[in-house]
């Protein structure tokens, strides 16, 4: 069976029926390991809400724009709350609002899968928060 | 660990005994270019890392 088709035939779509966002919910993600010789870091605030269509924008000021722009780090946010949303057991959603309010940046220590991790790490607690620690 | 030290102590500890200096892009003396370079590994470190590191493979800076 595949379950790569079926997902694109909508035939898993019950999952999705009911958004599971009833609102727009706020959550810092932080990601902070050592790897063996180097540090990663990164920290990321972010808004989640019910949308019809994946919405990605952000209110960041111009320099932190920049910065994660120059690093190729802003669309790995997205991925990151999309890896959790949509894989998620009890609130699995392909479409949501996401708005990127506030980032920590580590010039040294910062990278753009750093940020991917500290946006699931966000995005996993506003999940929880919406099901009750699902 | 009793006598140890915390882990960013030892990191900087760790890097300087290597004669490292942590700074912006450190990690091109840590990893093979070919890792840092890699299109999907290289997500993990930044372009500073990533521009060093293709300077040391061209052989432009010395470790």
């Amino acid at each position: 069976m595949d379950y790569v088709e079926q997902w694109y035939q909508g035939l898993m779509a019950s999952r999705y029926q009911r958004h599971p966002l009833k609102r727009q919910m706020e959550a810092w993600g932080e990601y902070h390991k050592h790897l063996g010789p180097r540090i990663s870091h990164a920290k990321v605030k972010i808004a989640l809400g019910p949308s019809e269509t994946l919405e990605v924008q952000d209110r960041l000021d111009p320099a932190k724009r920049a910065l994660l722009d120059r690093e190729g780090c802003y669309d790995q946010i997205a991925f990151g709350a999309l890896d959790v949303m949509m894989t998620s057991l009890t609130a699995a959603a392909p479409t949501f609002a996401l708005t990127i309010l506030d980032i920590e940046y580590d010039e040294i220590n910062s990278s753009a899968m750093a940020f991917r991790l500290a946006a699931r790490d966000a995005t996993r607690k506003i999940v929880d928060e919406t099901t009750g620690g699902g | 660990m009793l006598d140890g030290v915390a882990g960013d102590d030892a990191h900087q500890r760790a890097l300087a005994a290597q004669g490292i200096v942590y700074q912006r892009g450190y990690e091109a003396y840590l990893y093979h270019p070919d890792i840092i370079l890699d299109p999907v590994l290289g997500e993990w470190f930044n372009q500073a890392a990533r521009d060093l590191s293709a300077r040391l493979r061209a052989g432009k800076d010395k470790p």
